[in-house]
């Protein structure tokens, strides 16, 4: 029964293709060809497919709604513009007037091309999804399936370029701001402690070594005056 | 003066509620934060009062002047006036007083004589902040550049946090050393210019003819200063200890207000006395703004605690605001004034609602002791979701249009500045939302113990400046209509050909 729900979705998905068409006679425009699997949604079904454990049902989809939405949405959409050939014209206003270009092929052989393509669609799902088996384990896939799967490894592409080298550049320039640029600074704070240091112990608290130096700067001050003089 | 003198009532009167604070008697201590509100709320009043005494078509002609000789044998004056650009820092500044003393209403806890000593300094620090974006006499400005350090000073080194006193005292000296340059500027400008006793009035300092040589050393001199305020790289390193180590009411007013007096400088002095020293000056600059930008935003990413990253980012928001005004466009240099003023609210608001975050976890400042924290405080981390959007300039609120107008004109003169500088948005996005993520997204944690939202007190706090966030986010013009004209002056003193004389007229016509 699910299958034949599936099948039924491609179907009505093609018919919308085809009110469309059938709406539009003197527009160009590309058949809606249903999609390659019967869930509408290729990318997300290979998600779930990839992240199912062994024996989680596939198919436990909200089909119930699914349905119903379609037809509201899409083909009960398709069918209201095409009340008063209102599809032509409604998204005028954002898009502005274009010309109608003459139909490349006749309007019967892009009709029937169309039908003929969703059967073929159709026919090409039920034999994929519908007609075989659902495998246990997920199939290994080509390469591509495993990329896809992955996200086309764009996690590990952006961790090993930007998020590794990133992390590994900002906690440098931490440390060269603590040691070279604020080291800068704390350096002279204690090359100044450091002369503080020395230069107290010239305050010894002995009368003589002050006498010392009061005699020593006299002496400098006489050479300097008597060589300035002269 | 048959006017009401509002600049001088703007000083005198937060000066005034320190004093009264200071003086209340035994039993009235207890009420000393309620007298300092009062106080800053008829400050608020005073400056919606002055704020219609000011003619906003004329908005680059400097208004409320008061010129009065102080020490006539220096040449020193007193004389306040306010361009569009000043009056708009200063309402910034009086704006967040109150804001700031809101929301440390229980930093003291139950200690009600430091409570009285912290609003005391908090209305001093008011009172200087507006002198010092009115100040239109060099010496003045200086006085001030200096004075507004020591209630800083205690607040940061009395009720500060760990390593307070480290950080004061590193402030302190960084600021001081500029201080010190900016002094013998500030003298050698008085024999450059006319002298006599109103020899230091910006106006009579303005379109002089100093010798290149001596002019540069000027220029040098009063940039020094500047950059250590601002702060630019590499001489910012006093901020994030600072940040770190101050409560974070403290740290709005230090970050928010205080920093700008550095880029408030630029313009007012360096652009304006020192024209053609800028223009000689513009690569070396234009190339630390970028190198600021960069590097701040690069360092606030791999930063663990709140306080830190937060000073970080204002690195690298200051280094915008220098990129703006050395590019010497009026697109730029509106830009740059207009961060100015997003820039404090901006700040403010992550400083604050962090604040509420601490409080609510035992003082701790590490993000990573925080984490799932909007499933137990959904309304601090809604606001701090606001917040932390427009420390990355978020189209909507007001930072992005200054951080836009910036880079447009910097494009306008300098496009490989613009572009290098460039990937700071994306640094941005970085820091700000992984900041937000580490603390307020993942699973509930089990803290054992009940956590209030946002009180009364705090929503009262964050409304104002999210409603400031999101109003100049979509009305920018109500600020620019007054920058642009200020800017505008300012930048006819420099003689740089102006690349973009005829998108200047087109600009003013937004």
């Amino acid at each position: 029964m699910r299958r034949l729900l599936k099948v039924l979705l491609v179907v009505l998905v093609g018919l919308l293709g085809y009110g469309v068409g059938l709406a539009q006679p003197h527009v160009l425009r590309p058949p809606l060809v249903p999609g390659q699997d019967a869930a509408g949604d290729p990318a997300e079904t290979a998600k779930v497919v990839a992240g199912a454990p062994p024996g989680f049902e596939v198919y436990s989809g909200d089909d119930g709604c699914t349905l119903p939405l379609l037809a509201v949405g899409s083909v009960a959409l398709g069918g209201l513009l095409s009340i008063g050939g209102v599809f032509t014209t409604w998204l005028e206003p954002v898009v502005g007037h274009t010309e109608h270009a003459d139909p490349v092929l006749p309007i019967p052989v892009i009709m029937a091309s169309t039908l003929v393509l969703v059967l073929l669609g159709a026919f090409l799902a039920w034999r994929q999804y519908a007609a075989s088996t659902v495998p246990e384990v997920a199939p290994a896939g080509s390469a591509l399936t495993r990329a896809a799967r992955r996200d086309l490894y764009q996690d590990e592409v952006n961790d090993a370029v930007l998020v590794g080298p990133g992390a590994y550049l900002t906690r440098s320039l931490v440390y060269g701001d603590r040691q070279v640029v604020d080291g800068a600074v704390t350096g002279v704070a204690h090359v100044t402690v450091g002369i503080a240091e020395r230069v107290r112990k010239l305050q010894n608290g002995y009368v003589r070594s002050y006498a010392a130096t009061m005699l020593a700067g006299a002496v400098v001050l006489l050479v300097v005056v008597l060589v300035t003089r002269i | 003066m048959t006017e009401f003198p509002w600049l001088t009532a703007l000083i005198v009167l937060p000066l005034v509620g320190a004093a009264v604070v200071w003086a209340l008697p035994g039993a009235a201590r207890r009420r000393a934060r309620e007298v300092a509100l009062g106080f800053a709320l008829v400050e608020v009043g005073l400056l919606v009062a002055a704020f219609t005494q000011f003619d906003v078509a004329q908005a680059w002609r400097h208004q409320l002047l008061e010129t009065r000789p102080w020490i006539p044998q220096l040449g020193v004056s007193y004389a306040v006036g306010v361009d569009g650009l000043g009056l708009l820092l200063i309402a910034l500044s009086v704006l967040l007083v109150p804001l700031v003393l809101l929301a440390a209403w229980r930093e003291q806890g139950d200690d009600h004589g430091r409570a009285r000593h912290y609003a005391a300094l908090i209305l001093v620090t008011a009172a200087f902040m507006v002198a010092v974006f009115a100040a239109r006499d060099v010496f003045f400005f200086y006085l001030l550049f200096e004075a507004m350090l020591i209630p800083v000073y205690f607040l940061i080194g009395s009720f500060g946090g760990a390593h307070r006193r480290y950080a004061a005292i590193k402030f302190l000296l960084f600021s001081l050393l500029g201080g010190l340059i900016m002094l013998v500027a500030v003298i050698a400008l008085y024999f450059v210019g006319p002298g006599g006793s109103d020899g230091f009035l910006v106006s009579s300092l303005t379109g002089l003819d100093i010798d290149a040589s001596t002019e540069k050393w000027l220029f040098v001199g009063f940039f020094i200063a500047f950059a250590i305020k601002a702060p630019m790289w590499p001489v910012h390193t006093w901020l994030p200890d600072a940040a770190s180590a101050a409560k974070p009411a403290t740290a709005v007013l230090l970050v928010g207000v205080l920093d700008k007096v550095g880029t408030y400088g630029m313009i007012r002095f360096c652009l304006q006395l020192f024209p053609e020293a800028s223009a000689w000056a513009t690569p070396v600059v234009i190339t630390l703004a970028v190198i600021s930008i960069l590097y701040g935003a690069m360092l606030a990413i791999a930063q663990t605690d709140f306080m830190r990253l937060i000073a970080f980012t204002s690195v690298s928001h200051f280094g915008f605001i220098v990129l703006g005004i050395f590019a010497m466009t009026s697109v730029g240099g509106g830009g740059a004034a207009l961060y100015m003023v997003n820039h404090g609210f901006s700040t403010a608001a992550l400083f604050l609602i962090v604040g509420m975050l601490i409080y609510r976890n035992y003082g701790s400042q590490q993000i990573g002791d925080f984490g799932g924290w909007q499933r137990i405080t959904p309304g601090v981390a809604g606001v701090f979701l606001v917040a932390c959007l427009s420390a990355l300039s978020l189209p909507g609120l007001s930072t992005f249009v200054s951080e836009f107008l910036v880079f447009v004109g910097t494009y306008q003169r300098y496009p490989v500045a613009a572009l290098v500088a460039l990937p700071a948005v994306v640094l941005a996005s970085i820091y700000a939302l992984w900041m937000y993520k580490r603390s307020m997204t993942g699973p509930r944690p089990d803290l054992g113990r009940f956590v209030p939202d946002l009180s009364l007190r705090e929503k009262v706090v964050v409304a104002p400046l999210i409603i400031a966030l999101l109003g100049l986010g979509f009305f920018p013009k109500l600020a620019l209509d007054v920058i642009d004209p200020a800017v505008q002056q300012t930048l006819t003193h420099v003689d740089v050909e102006d690349v973009s004389a005829p998108q200047a007229t087109s600009g003013s016509e937004r």
